[in-house]
C-alpha cells in the first residue's frame, strides 16, 4: 500500500501483510512459460478430503465457542466435501447426519445451533442447506410448515424497521434477510417468498443498508461490509430475482465499491475498506460478481440523465489537468533509489560528524565534544530511520514486482468490446426469441452464439490467491498465511474459487482435472445437482397455502406438510 | 449474583452436583450419545449442561438461572440460547437486575469484542435505560474501540445509542478524534457520514450555526481535502466525496450532482498536482466528466425537443445550442476516456473495471449524435 509518506496503523498493517506475502509470490517469479505457471498452482484435493472428514465425527473440547453453530459445521464440511466431489467419510453416515440434524429442528419450526437450542436463522439455514447437500432421506427430514411459520415470525415489519429478526429476541440484520430467504427457496416455497419479502419490507430494508460507499452494512447506516453485501445481494436475487436486485440498489455504485475491494499485490479481496483481505472474502465478495452477471451490462453502469432533469445552465466542461500516471513498478523504483540515495548521504554525514567528534575528544578543544557527540548521535539516528525507509521502499518495489496483477495481467481491451457486443447480441436475440418475436435473420446467417459477458474483476488472481496464499499443503484452507487453517475458512475459499472458476467469463486456474470444484448455484451457495435434486423432491410435495395452514398464527408442529414418515 | 456462578476457588467451580441451591433439579441428558460433530465438552462444561438443559425443560427464569446463563456464557459466549434466556431473567427480575448487566456484558467485551450477543444484549440494557444510557455506553465502546479501530460491532452500537440520546455533535467529535488518529481509518468516516445523514438537513444545517447547503458542503469538502492532502491515495475521503453527493440531501436527489460542483474538480486536480499517479483522482475525475456528460446529453435532448417545437426565427439559436450540447457531450467523453485510461497505468488490479466504464462512453456518445441527427 502506498503509504504517502503518512504511515498509519492501517498503513503498517497492510505493508507487514505485503511483505509476509512475498515469499508466497516469489516462488512464482521467473516461470517464463504461460503454461507452466498452472503446474505451481494445484489444489491439493486429497489433503482437503481427509482434513474435512476429521472434522464430521468427533470433536475436541476446544470446539465449545462453537457449540451453538454446530449444524455450521456440517454445512461447512459437507459443501466443501460436495465442491470438491468427495464423498463422506466411512465412520459418519448420512443416516448420522440427518439424525444430528434433527435432534436441532425446533419444536416451534426452525433450527436451533445444536439440540435443545432456540431456533434461529443461520443455523437453520445451515441445516436446510447441509440437509439438501446430504440429499435423499434428509430432504424427507424437514419439517417445511413448521420452517415457514419460523420465518413468517422472524419478520420484523416494515413500520418496526423491517428486515428479520435472527431469533426471538435476536439481532435484526442482512444475514437474517438472507438465511430467511435462502432458506425458503431450497425448500421450494417460492409461493411464500413474497409474503415474506412484503411483511419484513425486504426491498426498502436491503435498499437502506446501502451505504454512500455502495456496499451493504449490517443494518442501515453501518459500514459497507462484504459478508453483508453478499447476504443483501443474493436475498433480493432470491426474492425477486435479479429485476428486483436492479430496482432496489444502486448497482453502479455497488459495483465500484466491489472491485475496488480486491487487494493490488494479493489477488484477494478483503471485506471493507483500508482492511486486509481474507480468504473467505474470496466468497463473500467474488461471489457477488456471478449474480451481477444476470444483469445486462447497461444495469451496470449508470442510466442516462432524463431529458427534464438535467436542468440549466448549460454544463461547461471544465479543462482536463495534466495527466501522466507512472505504473506502479516504475513508481516504486523511483521511491526506492530516493530513498536509498537520502540513507547514504545522510550515512556520509553521520560518519564525517563521528570522525569530528572523536578529533574532538582527543584534542585541545575537548570541552565541544559533547556537543559534537550529541550531534553525530542524532545523524547516526537519521541515518538508521532513513535505513528503516530505504528497506521498506525496498521491499514494497519487490512486492510490486510480484503483485497479482502482474503475474496475471488483465486481459486485451479490443477483445473485452467485443465480447460484450458479443455477449449484447446474444442477449437481444435471446430475449426476442423469448417473446415470440424472432428477428428476421438474413439467408445463411447463423443467429449470434451465446457468449459470457466481459469480466469485471480479476478472477485469475483471486483463484492465485486461495491456491497459493490460503491453501495449506497438509490440507484445509485459511485467512491468509500465518493463521491456522479451519472448517469455515475452508468451506469460504473453496466457495470462493469454485464461484471464480464458474463466474461468466472466467476460466480454470492450475491443472483442470486437479483443481475445477463443482459448480454451486451463486445465491444459495449449495452445489447445483443437489439444490436442483431438492427443488424437484418439494415441488413434487406442494404445502398447503398459507392461509389453509394458518401459518401465521404460528401454529406450526405436526399437521400438513410436517415431516415425512421416515422409513 | 451476576457474576459467574460460584466464586471460582483454586480447586474450580463447585460442581452443580454439590451445590445445595440446584439440589432439587435432576440434569438431563441427551437420549443417545452423539455420533455427528460432537463436541468432547470438558466435565464442567458437561455438567453444567445437564442443569441447563433441565432449566430450558423447565422454562424456569429466576435468580439461579441468570447465574447459569452466566456460566453457559462463560463456557462459549456465542450460546445465543443463554443470552435470551438471561434477558428473560432481567426482565423478570425487574429494573433492578439492569444495572448487574451492564458490568457483566463489559466483562464479556473484555474476553472477546466480537460476539454478536454481547452486543445484541448490551443494545437491549442500554434501550431499556434510555438516554441516560449515553456516558456508559460511551465509555464501554471508547474501551472496544481503542483496543480495536476498526470494531465493526462497536462502532454500530454507538449509531443504535445516538438515535436514543440525540448526541450528534458528541459523535461527530468521537468519528473526528478515530479520522485524526488514523486517517485511513475507514469505519470512522463511515461514522461521519452516518451522522450527517441520521440527523438530517435540518439539525446538519442548524450545527454548523446557521447558512446553507452550500456553505456546508463548502467545509465539508475543505474537510476532504486537507485528508486527501495528507494522503492522496488513501481510498477512505474519496468515497466520502463521492458518497456525500450520492447519499445526502438535496445533493442526493439530483441527477449528477457531483458534476455540477466545480470544487471537485479542483480537488481532483490539486491532488494530481501532488501525486500524479494518484488513482482515486483519476476515478473521482472521470466520475466528475461522465456525469457533465450525462447532463450535456441530457441538455441537448431538452434542445431537440425544443428545436422540434420552436418557431422558423428561433430555430436557429435552439439549433445552436442543440450543436454545443452535443459537442460538450462529446468532449466530457473524452476527458472520462484519457482519466480512465491513467486509472489504469496507475491502478491495474481494477482495469476490466476501468474498461467497463470506458465501454459505455459508446452507448452516450450515440445518443446524443443521434439526437443531433434527428433534429
Amino acid at each position: 500500500m502506498w503509504e504517502d509518506g503518512l504511515p498509519t496503523t492501517t498503513s503498517k498493517t497492510q505493508n507487514a501483510l505485503e511483505k509476509k506475502l512475498l515469499p508466497f509470490y516469489q516462488d512464482l517469479e521467473g516461470i517464463q512459460d504461460a503454461e507452466e505457471i498452472h503446474d505451481f498452482l494445484v489444489l491439493h484435493r486429497e489433503n482437503h478430503v481427509a482434513y474435512l472428514h476429521s472434522g464430521l465425527g468427533q470433536l475436541s473440547s476446544g470446539f465449545a465457542v462453537l457449540d451453538a453453530s454446530r449444524t455450521w459445521i456440517v454445512y461447512w464440511l459437507v459443501h466443501s466435501l460436495a465442491l470438491l466431489g468427495a464423498p463422506l467419510p466411512k465412520d459418519v453416515t448420512a443416516d448420522d447426519i440427518v439424525a444430528f440434524l434433527q435432534s436441532c429442528q425446533h419444536p416451534a419450526g426452525g433450527y436451533g445451533g445444536g439440540p435443545m437450542q432456540l431456533a434461529h436463522l443461520a443455523p437453520t439455514y445451515a441445516a436446510v442447506a447441509a440437509a439438501v447437500t446430504v440429499g435423499g432421506k434428509a430432504l424427507g427430514s424437514i419439517d417445511r410448515a413448521a420452517v415457514r411459520s419460523f420465518l413468517l415470525r422472524m419478520c420484523i415489519p416494515p413500520e418496526q424497521g423491517g428486515g428479520f429478526s435472527v431469533h426471538e429476541g435476536g439481532e435484526g440484520d442482512l444475514r437474517a434477510c438472507y438465511t430467511a430467504m435462502a432458506v425458503a427457496h431450497m425448500l421450494g416455497l417460492d409461493a411464500d417468498k413474497q409474503q415474506l419479502a412484503a411483511r419484513s419490507g425486504l426491498a426498502g430494508y436491503v435498499r437502506a443498508c446501502q451505504t454512500y460507499e455502495g456496499g451493504l452494512g449490517g443494518e442501515p447506516g453501518n459500514e459497507a461490509h462484504g459478508g453483508y453485501t453478499f447476504c443483501g445481494v443474493a436475498a433480493l436475487v432470491l426474492a425477486g430475482g435479479p429485476g428486483l436486485l436492479a430496482a432496489t440498489l444502486d448497482v453502479p455504485r455497488l459495483l465500484h465499491w466491489l472491485v475496488h475491494r480486491q487487494g493490488s499485490m494479493e489477488g484477494g479481496f478483503n471485506g471493507r475498506t483500508n482492511k486486509l483481505v481474507d480468504g473467505c472474502y474470496s466468497f463473500w465478495q467474488g461471489g457477488v460478481f456471478p449474480l451481477l452477471a444476470m444483469l445486462s451490462p447497461s444495469a451496470l453502469r449508470p442510466p442516462p440523465v432524463p431529458q427534464d432533469s438535467a436542468g440549466w445552465p448549460e454544463v461547461q466542461v471544465l479543462p482536463a489537468p495534466m495527466m501522466g500516471a507512472s505504473p506502479p513498478f516504475e513508481l516504486a523504483e523511483e521511491e526506492m533509489h530516493g530513498r536509498m540515495h537520502a540513507y547514504e548521504t545522510l550515512r556520509a554525514r553521520a560518519l564525517e560528524a563521528s570522525d569530528v567528534a572523536d578529533g574532538a575528544l582527543k584534542g585541545a578543544a575537548a570541552r565541544h565534544s559533547a556537543d559534537k557527540a550529541r550531534a553525530a548521535r542524532e545523524l547516526l539516528d537519521q541515518a538508521a530511520k532513513a535505513h528503516e525507509a530505504g528497506e521498506a521502499a525496498t521491499t514494497q518495489m519487490a512486492c510490486i514486482n510480484v503483485s497479482a496483477f502482474n503475474i496475471f495481467p488483465p486481459p486485451d481491451p479490443e477483445m473485452l468490446t467485443a465480447q460484450e457486443q458479443q455477449y449484447a447480441a446474444h442477449v437481444a436475440y435471446a430475449a426476442a426469441v423469448a417473446a415470440g418475436a424472432p428477428p428476421q435473420l438474413p439467408e445463411g446467417t447463423a443467429p449470434p452464439p451465446p457468449a459470457p459477458p466481459p469480466p469485471l474483476c480479476n478472477y485469475e488472481a483471486l483463484q492465485l490467491w486461495i491456491l497459493k496464499c490460503c491453501q495449506a499443503t497438509k490440507g484445509g484452507l485459511r485467512d491468509k498465511p500465518g493463521k491456522p487453517v479451519d472448517f469455515y475458512h475452508t468451506c469460504y475459499c473453496l466457495s470462493g474459487l469454485a464461484a471464480a472458476q464458474h463466474a461468466p467469463g472466467a476460466a480454470v486456474l492450475g491443472p483442470r482435472e486437479a483443481n475445477l470444484l463443482a459448480r454451486a448455484d451463486p445465491a444459495v451457495n449449495v452445489v447445483d445437482d443437489k439444490l436442483t435434486a431438492a427443488r424437484a423432491h418439494y415441488a413434487a410435495r406442494p404445502l398447503p397455502p398459507l392461509e389453509a395452514a394458518g401459518a401465521g398464527a404460528g401454529g406450526a408442529a405436526g399437521g400438513a406438510g410436517g415431516p415425512e414418515p421416515m422409513t | 449474583m451476576s457474576g459467574g456462578g460460584a466464586a471460582a476457588a483454586a480447586a474450580g467451580p463447585l460442581p452443580y452436583s454439590r451445590r445445595p441451591e440446584w439440589a432439587d433439579v435432576t440434569p438431563v441428558s441427551l437420549p443417545a450419545a452423539e455420533k455427528v460433530v460432537a463436541i468432547q465438552y470438558t466435565a464442567e462444561h458437561a455438567e453444567a449442561l445437564g442443569y441447563w438443559r433441565a432449566v430450558l425443560q423447565s422454562g424456569e427464569l429466576s435468580g439461579r438461572v441468570l447465574a447459569l446463563t452466566a456460566d453457559m456464557i462463560r463456557l462459549n459466549q456465542a450460546d445465543y440460547t443463554a443470552w435470551r434466556v438471561r434477558w428473560l431473567c432481567v426482565q423478570q427480575l425487574g429494573a433492578d437486575a439492569l444495572g448487574p448487566e451492564l458490568d457483566f456484558t463489559h466483562g464479556v467485551m473484555l474476553e472477546n469484542a466480537k460476539n454478536y450477543q454481547l452486543w445484541n444484549h448490551r443494545r437491549l440494557v442500554a434501550g431499556a435505560i434510555g438516554p441516560s444510557c449515553a456516558a456508559r455506553e460511551d465509555a464501554f465502546t471508547r474501551e472496544a474501540i481503542i483496543f480495536d479501530e476498526k470494531n465493526y460491532h462497536a462502532w454500530a452500537h454507538r449509531q443504535a445509542v445516538v438515535k436514543i440520546t440525540g448526541l450528534w455533535e458528541a459523535e461527530l467529535a468521537f468519528a473526528d478524534e478515530f479520522i485524526g488518529r488514523d486517517v485511513r481509518n475507514n469505519t470512522a468516516w463511515n461514522q461521519r457520514m452516518f451522522v450527517w445523514k441520521a440527523m438530517g438537513q435540518e439539525a446538519r444545517l442548524r450545527l454548523q450555526g446557521g447558512g446553507d447547503d452550500a456553505g456546508w458542503l463548502r467545509s465539508e469538502l475543505e474537510y476532504i481535502a486537507a485528508a486527501v492532502q495528507k494522503a492522496p491515495r488513501n481510498e477512505s475521503p474519496w468515497r466520502y466525496l463521492t458518497g456525500l453527493f450520492a447519499s445526502l440531501e438535496p445533493w442526493a436527489s439530483s441527477p449528477r450532482s457531483l458534476s455540477r460542483c466545480a470544487e471537485v474538480h479542483t480537488l481532483c486536480c490539486e491532488a494530481l498536482n501532488d501525486c500524479p499517479s494518484c488513482g482515486p483522482a483519476y476515478d473521482v475525475l472521470a466520475l466528475f466528466y461522465e456525469g457533465q456528460a450525462a447532463l450535456s446529453a441530457a441538455q441537448a435532448d431538452t434542445a431537440a425537443a425544443a428545436a422540434t417545437v420552436a418557431p422558423g426565427p428561433a430555430q436557429a439559436g435552439v439549433q445552436v445550442v442543440l450543436a454545443g450540447r452535443v459537442a460538450a457531450t462529446i468532449m466530457a467523453c473524452e476527458l472520462a476516456q484519457a482519466a480512465l485510461d491513467e486509472a489504469s497505468v496507475a491502478d491495474p488490479m481494477r482495469t476490466p473495471y476501468w474498461l467497463h466504464r470506458q465501454r459505455g462512453f459508446n452507448d452516450v456518445v450515440a445518443l446524443a449524435t443521434g439526437v443531433l441527427r434527428s433534429a
